[in-house]
């Protein structure tokens, strides 16, 4: 059903290699935790290049060759070796709010490393939830749901939500909790959960950011679900010709939302 | 994907169905515009699609599309009746039900007088 395409994988990777490097901070002893974690990233961001290029190649090479499937280089960034160096450091500075980047780095950089995931997950709900630290990892939680940590992530974010000290920070959680509880609602309970935590972001900040976050998820809620009508789109076709979604009131319509690429 | 989609826009030509696509292979630009109707025409895909580019796509985002592709199933009266079905055999029953329901509505509505009663 899904068809991915190297491309596609390409892109999606893109914003998470990418990671902030940290400006031009000053010189720093080996010792510093800021310059570990840049040396890191930027160690990583080297390879992830590096493999781009070469796992373009082979998928250029693939494709002239008629396979059918993806060559393996495509689908093994070179992750594994920085979540080890990852998971060294956070060791080195456990406890601290040090260690909450180097969890946080795990969390956004692995590709195959389901256990480090979860285990770096399980690492920031015992040690970290009050850290100040922990309001910029928080963002990143939606994809340790892909690794299997969906427990671990709802036990961070409920602690967050309950006991951080920072309003935006328990915005933050309260916005990602609900968006993951609207993600995989199954009932209207869930929704209900889901729409309960949204509705309190207001309550907690104006940061407008996380209140329009909220607002989108809401919108989902009260437009999107299977009873509701569909919500007007007026826009171009691909010949660039003006038309609107309710210019076939009368039919039935299969909205697809789909691409060659 | 496309091979079935294409099947049942072949089938129901002459029914109250159509397929509309939101798409985002870059046809705002010229090459990207030539790519798209290359393959276009190879996969024999007829139906219309909205444009939806830029790098936050308007109607997927608001959409709050999460991974492609993603199905709506939209009603006779612009009612979402059902998301993501991906099995073929249930695509086809959900859609054969809601064009009958289609069908019923419009013989319904042609009934009534031109205008309403004095």
């Amino acid at each position: 059903m899904s068809r991915p395409t190297l491309a596609a994988l390409l892109l999606l990777a893109l914003p998470n290699w990418a990671l902030a490097q940290g400006g031009d901070s000053p010189p720093a002893t080996q010792q510093d935790p800021q310059a570990a974690y840049d040396n890191l990233v930027k160690d990583l961001n080297k390879a992830m290049a590096e493999w781009q290029t070469a796992a373009q190649a082979a998928y250029e090479k693939a494709k002239a060759e008629g396979a059918k499937s993806l060559p393996a280089i495509a689908m093994n960034p070179p992750t594994k070796e920085f979540i080890g160096r990852a998971q060294e450091l956070a060791a080195q500075y456990a406890g601290t709010d040090d260690a909450v980047r180097f969890l946080g780095f795990i969390v956004k950089s692995a590709s195959q490393e389901r256990n480090a995931v979860k285990k770096a997950v399980e690492t920031l709900a015992s040690d970290h939830a009050k850290s100040p630290a922990i309001g910029d990892v928080i963002e990143h939680l939606g994809m340790a749901i892909n690794f299997g940590a969906k427990k671990q992530v709802m036990s961070l974010l409920d602690e967050v939500v309950a006991n951080h000290a920072d309003a935006d920070c328990k915005a933050k959680a309260m916005v990602t909790r609900g968006t993951i509880r609207l993600e995989s609602a199954r009932s209207e309970a869930d929704r209900k959960a889901a729409e309960e935590d949204l509705r309190g972001v207001a309550k907690v900040t104006k940061d407008e950011g996380l209140l329009q976050q909220a607002k989108d998820a809401l919108f989902e809620i009260e437009h999107l679900q299977i009873g509701c009508t569909a919500p007007e789109i007026a826009g171009v076709d691909t010949e660039g010709v003006a038309f609107k979604l309710s210019d076939y009131r009368g039919k039935v319509v299969l909205l697809d939302f789909w691409g060659f690429w | 994907m496309i091979p079935h989609e294409r099947s049942l826009v072949e089938k129901w030509k002459d029914k109250p169905f159509v397929i509309i696509g939101v798409n985002s292979d870059g046809t705002d630009t010229a090459e990207g515009k030539k790519g798209f109707d290359a393959q276009r025409k190879e996969m024999g895909v007829t139906w219309r699609s909205f444009r939806n580019e830029g790098n936050t796509p308007p109607i997927s985002d608001s959409w709050r599309v999460q991974g492609w592709p993603t199905l709506y199933f939209i009603d006779h009266d612009g009612v979402i009746r059902h998301k993501d079905l991906r099995d073929e055999e249930q695509m086809e029953k959900a859609l054969e039900e809601m064009i009958h329901a289609a069908e019923e509505a419009a013989k319904a509505n042609d009934k009534k007088p031109a205008k309403p009663g004095k």
